[in-house]
């Protein structure tokens, strides 16, 4: 079933289930293909997802990253069944250890949330149930999948809460989520993820909302807990910078799809896209002295109902020609393991406008 | 007691659903043997009364169950209204009907046993009278002595009475009033039993009551739900059959479920429809008429009052508004009192201007010179179903004299009487009148004394009708002790209203009340329009 | 409290000075002799000036002392105190009737949104909302009491006789309009508190529907639920007025109908001030049991 590599991924034509991806390996635990999430709302049809494709290897980090809006959320969410109304998958496959989840009734979706894959979101405070002590919505999580005791379940989350590094976690456990500050909560949070050793933990942008000081350490969290039960990890951020260190692979997502895709290496060094530059630009880079200000990229993000003809960044494109308004450009390898969508891709022309705001 | 049941018009329509199911919540037919079975539970449909203590028993819900828990000194016939001997068994009257003495029966005694001799009279009827009790009824003996001295607090004993011995009570009035005797079997001039006892009813002597009538309580009122009475076995008299009585305070609605039920005179031709031989209709002593302002404006022309009288048509407004039930007044003496006078062969009673003569109300109303073109007020409280027949009174007038007519319905009800009692009152204003007690002068003395005049004495003459000729006949009545004498001169006094018509008489009350007739034998109407149920009895045994 | 107490009964107190004497209302369409009229009005101070009905008033209340009623002659603290017991027991059985099904139609219809069970709820709610309280009132005995009279499911519509079949009509009577009204609020708050991220998280636990609508959801979606129905246990009390007349119920509620008609103001005051206290009282023990209810108030 090995085919040529350079087949299109995404767009209209998408690519048969036969179709390879990059990383895509017989290790492979998550595969996801041209999978397309519409929200059908009052005022049009959200392109949320339109036709993205990644896959994580066993115990490997896929980072994906974009700005707020393109769809990074409602991606991780379909992995798990979870669109939220109004929200429908309607076309790919999510394969996961071998089932594709889109398959799988109520029942099998259920053995595997919590349980082989757990989810850690971007915001703990709204994220925990206000009225529930910490301790229970842990124990909950060990509970439901294994069967526990009550007292057995609370020995367990009691545990697992110190492993997240909760003090006093014994005292603590009765507490109720606004007893704890921001960093405690995610790994409260954390703790509820890891609770039955997932193969695969998606974190959704799990420092967002927390202070710098404490992402570091959550960040730093993540990467031991992976470590030490080898997960898998989605790791989502729209902060680039934050996971150069932990990430095997990244995805950048623009507008519901992803525009470049490859290793941390060469999407940090040697990005192919005006987009990933841009997003390069506005980060701070540890390993690049302070050169000059932070430049966020100009504009706004495109309406997922009215996309923008031709290439949805031409609009903010600081190199965009005729053809980036006319023709869509397709998700293309243009090195090794390497994929952009971008017309003018590893081969830049001058730019046209003084990028001020 | 004068205060129609009001029926609002939600009321009436709810009951006439009510109405129609009746026959069939009763069941099957009477049974007709002549057995009177003991037992059994009466219920009389009810409306809250203010207090069960009879010194105070100021309105008709009260009334029906003072009537049953007590027994004064005399009391009413329950066929005829006539006075009958209670707890006096017989009286004596000096020569200006001045004094009264009484002599009481022995056996007579209270359900709890104190004897109920004349020293109870003297502390019910000081009771009655008292500034403590300040009771709404007290007036019933404003003619006693030593009246003024109690309510002002001066004295707890009224002076005018005496117990002469155990068995002798004694009255003396300030000033003479021949029908005396009949007043004393109102409930205001019940017997009381000592002190102590008043005091010790729990939770009150006005909730628990005890009395020396044939019913007693059978445990305290039951406030918005049910007076229930069981038979007073110390009773003197006749025992009732009835095991229980029920006054149930229920809505309109369930009147199904009572044995004895009022139903508003427009809604008695569906009900009797309804319930063929399970109704009572009787005419009971009172009065509904047109009361004018003799001191204002047209009110003031005699001959615009005779017209306005002569001008409507009251059979025909009957037949319209209360399905034919209320009977033409032909004088202001109702037919169940004494002193009441049969109309002749053309149906004219002592009222000449009582028929329907459009032809003369004509001529006298031309001759009264009273203008056309000022509207004539018709005024009546809002809400209790006079509008129609004030309506159709209206009409009349219009076509029959020629005048404009306004119509005002007063609301509340309190607003209306203000205004009626006035000095601005003016036009036709509906009125009623009931019996306190069967005596002419009742009906006489309050609407028509001077000494009654509503804005001068705080009495019930809203028409302000002042003839000392009729306050002297009055007086003359009161005086004579022979019935028939007494009677003339009160017919003489009705005779010199109904020449001056400061009223315009309209219709004998005519009660009508549902009754189960099939199930309970003796159960009637009396002249109080209320259940006699102290002789009522079941017609076969219930199950 | 106090100074709602003082506030309300003056108010109350210059509102029944204008409307005329009460004793107006002694005697019905008789007027009252002279002698007797004036002994009355002596024994109640009916002619006092305002500011002195007023001040005795207050100074007697301060002694827990409600007056006498002017036309039924007894205590104030009686009469209400007779009537309480039954308007309290009728808003309970109201509560629970609101509680129950006010909760379970607006769950429904929240977990099956738009299903016919929904449409239904939506419908009926309206309908009941806009129904005024007496007429449905005499519709239910209207239907029950005439014309099912002859069947098994023929209920009392007036008194309290039949023992818990007599609530029946006039608790769904006076439940109807809180109960539509508490079936809307659940249905939308679920909705809200379906739409949290922590029951996304939940669901992302691999907890099953139901443990996710009526544990995680339901739970919070009854904090503000619940405080409304406490609330509303307070404007019960009050609105059995209608109610309580319509089925002849002996409750405070048909009391104070009667006293207003009746001008019977020691009634009318009385009534109102534990009408006020009542509410004021509901409206603490809600606050002090929204912490039980939300642990984010409990320990602020
Ligand atoms: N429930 C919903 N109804 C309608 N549109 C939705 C809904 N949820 C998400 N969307 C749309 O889907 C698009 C992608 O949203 P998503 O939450 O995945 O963005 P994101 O990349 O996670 O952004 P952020 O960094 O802000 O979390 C957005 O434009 C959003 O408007
Ligand atoms: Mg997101």
């Amino acid at each position: 079933m090995a085919e040529i590599v350079e087949a299109p991924v995404g767009g209209e034509e998408a690519t048969s289930a036969q179709t390879r991806l990059p990383f895509e390996s017989a290790d492979s635990l998550l595969v996801v293909r041209d999978l397309v999430v519409h929200f059908h709302t009052d005022f049009g049809v959200v392109k949320a997802v339109d036709g993205v494709s990644y896959s994580v290897n066993a115990g490997e980090t896929l980072a994906i990253v974009g700005e707020s809006g393109s769809g990074k959320s409602v991606n991780a969410s379909a992995v798990l069944g979870l669109v939220p109304p109004p929200g429908k998958v309607h076309r790919g496959e999510i394969i996961f250890q071998g089932q594709d989840m889109l398959k799988l009734d109520d029942q099998r979706l259920r053995e595997i949330r919590g349980n082989r894959i757990g989810m850690v979101f971007q915001d703990p405070l709204t994220s925990l149930n206000p009225v529930f002590s910490v301790g229970a919505q842990v124990s909950e999580a060990v509970q439901i999948h294994e069967g526990l005791a009550r007292k057995d379940a609370r020995e367990r989350a009691t545990e697992l809460l110190s492993i997240v590094g909760i003090p006093r976690s014994r005292e603590r456990f009765d507490d109720y989520p606004h007893q704890f500050s921001g960093g405690m909560r995610q790994r409260v949070m954390i703790a509820m993820a890891i609770a039955m050793k997932p193969a695969l933990l998606i974190a959704d942008e799990p420092t967002t909302a927390l202070d710098v000081t404490v992402q570091a350490q959550i960040l730093d969290l993540l990467g031991s807990l992976q470590q030490e039960f080898g997960m898998a990890m989605i790791l989502i951020t729209h902060d680039l910078g934050m996971v150069a260190d932990q990430a095997d692979t990244v995805a950048v997502m623009y507008a519901g799809s992803i525009v470049e895709y490859g290793t941390v290496d060469d999407i940090y060094y040697r990005p192919l896209m005006p987009y990933t530059l841009g997003l390069m630009a506005s980060v701070a880079r540890m390993d690049q002295a302070r050169s000059g200000r932070l430049r966020p990229i100009r504009g706004q993000p495109p309406s997922l109902i009215f996309r923008p003809p031709g290439c949805p960044f031409h609009p903010r494109c600081d190199y965009a020609r005729e053809v980036c308004w006319q023709e869509q450009p397709e998700l293309l390898e243009y090195d090794q393991q390497h994929l952009a969508a971008c017309h003018f891709a590893g081969n830049l022309p001058e730019p046209i406008r003084k990028d001020e705001p | 007691m004068d205060a129609l049941k009001q029926s609002t018009p939600v009321r009436v329509f709810l009951l006439l659903f009510a109405v129609a199911i009746f026959t069939a919540a009763c069941g099957g037919g009477g049974g007709t043997s002549g057995e009177r079975i003991k037992g059994g539970t009466i219920r009389v449909e009810e409306s809250e009364p203010d207090s069960l203590d009879a010194n105070t028993a100021d309105d008709s819900e009260q009334i029906v169950i003072e009537h049953q828990l007590y027994r004064g000194l005399v009391d009413y016939n329950n066929t005829t209204a006539k006075v009958q001997p209670a707890v006096a068994e017989k009286w004596d009257v000096n020569a200006n009907a001045t004094e009264f003495t009484f002599h009481l029966r022995k056996s007579a005694v209270f359900s709890n046993g104190e004897p109920c001799d004349a020293q109870a009279f003297v502390r019910g009827w000081s009771r009655a009278t008292s500034k403590a009790l300040a009771s709404p009824v007290a007036y019933h003996a404003a003619g006693i002595k030593g009246f003024a001295d109690q309510q002002s607090g001066k004295t707890t004993t009224l002076s005018g009475i005496e117990a002469v011995d155990a068995t002798t009570f004694k009255v003396t009035l300030a000033a003479p009033d021949g029908d005396f005797v009949v007043r004393t079997g109102h409930p205001v001039f019940s017997p009381a039993p000592k002190e102590e006892t008043i005091a010790g009813q729990k939770p009150s002597w006005a909730e628990n009551p005890i009395g020396n009538g044939p019913f007693m309580m059978k445990e305290a009122q039951k406030h918005n739900q049910v007076i229930s009475l069981v038979p007073n076995l110390k009773y003197y008299g006749a025992k009732p059959f009835a095991a229980e009585v029920d006054y149930k305070i229920i809505a309109d609605f369930d009147t199904a479920y009572t044995d004895f039920t009022r139903i508003p005179p427009e809604k008695f031709k569906e009900a009797k429809a309804a319930n063929p031989g399970k109704y009572i209709i009787r005419p009971t002593a009172g009065i509904n008429y047109i009361s004018l302002n003799i001191l204002n404006g047209a009110d003031k022309n005699a001959d615009f009052r005779k017209a306005a009288s002569l001008a409507v048509d009251r059979q025909a407004i009957s037949n319209a508004a209360f399905s034919g039930l209320n009977v033409p007044a032909t004088g202001i003496i109702p037919p169940a009192l004494p002193g009441y006078r049969k109309p002749d062969a053309s149906g004219v009673g002592p009222c000449k201007f009582c028929r329907y003569d459009p032809t003369q109300a004509k001529q006298l109303f031309t001759s009264s010179g009273v203008s056309k073109t000022t509207p004539i007020l018709l005024s009546f409280n809002g809400g209790a179903g006079h509008e129609i027949w004030m309506q159709a009174v209206a009409k009349q007038l219009e076509t029959n004299l020629g005048v404009k007519t306004k119509l005002e319905a007063f609301q509340p009800f309190s607003k209306f009487i203000t205004f009626r009692n006035g000095a601005a009152a003016n036009g036709l204003m509906r009125n009623a009148w009931g019996m306190d007690y069967p005596t002419p002068d009742n009906f006489l003395y309050p609407l028509f004394d001077s000494r009654s005049d509503s804005i001068k004495a705080g009495g019930d003459n809203s028409t302000h009708y002042n003839n000392p000729a009729f306050d002297k006949l009055i007086d003359q009545a009161r005086a004579e002790t022979d019935t028939a004498k007494r009677l003339k001169n009160y017919q003489d006094a009705e005779d010199l209203v109904l020449a001056d018509m400061p009223v315009i008489p309209m219709w004998w009350r005519t009660q009508f009340r549902l009754a189960a007739l099939d199930k309970w034998g003796g159960l009637a109407m009396n002249a109080f329009e209320e259940p006699t149920v102290e002789t009522a009895f079941l017609k076969k045994a219930s199950t | 409290m106090i100074p709602v107490v003082f506030g309300a009964t003056l108010i109350l107190f210059v509102m029944l000075f204008a409307l005329g004497n009460p004793i107006d209302s002694i005697g019905g369409e008789r007027n009252l002799d002279r002698s007797v009229r004036q002994t009355i009005i002596d024994k109640y101070h009916l002619d006092d000036s305002l500011p002195k009905q007023y001040i005795s008033y207050m100074g007697n209340l301060a002694k827990g002392d409600l007056g006498e009623s002017i036309l039924q002659r007894r205590p104030v603290k009686r009469i209400l105190g007779d009537g309480m017991p039954w308007s309290l027991k009728l808003a309970l059985t109201a509560i629970a009737i609101e509680t129950f099904f006010g909760i379970v139609a607006g769950v429904i219809s929240a977990v099956r949104r738009y299903s016919f069970l929904d449409v239904f709820t939506t419908i009926g709610t309206s309908v009941l909302v806009a129904i005024p309280v007496f007429w449905l009132g005499l519709m239910l005995q209207l239907l029950f009491g005439v014309f099912l009279r002859n069947t098994f499911i023929h209920l009392p519509v007036s008194g309290v006789d039949a023992g818990w079949r007599s609530f029946i009509l006039p608790a769904l009577t006076l439940a109807s309009v809180f109960t539509a009204i508490t079936a809307r609020l659940t249905r939308t708050t679920m909705l809200e508190v379906m739409r949290q991220d922590y029951i996304r998280t939940a669901a992302a636990k691999g907890l099953p529907e139901r443990t996710i609508v009526y544990k995680h959801a339901l739970r919070n979606a009854m904090i503000p639920v619940i405080t409304n129905i406490g609330l509303d246990f307070g404007s019960l009390i009050g609105g059995a007025i209608l109610t309580e007349t319509v089925f002849s119920w002996p409750g405070i509620g048909r009391e104070l109908a009667l006293a207003v008609l009746r001008k019977d103001n020691p009634i009318v005051i009385g009534g109102t001030i534990i009408l006020i206290m009542a509410f004021l009282l509901v409206n603490l023990l809600v606050d002090i049991s929204y912490g039980f209810l939300d642990p984010r108030i409990r320990y602020d």
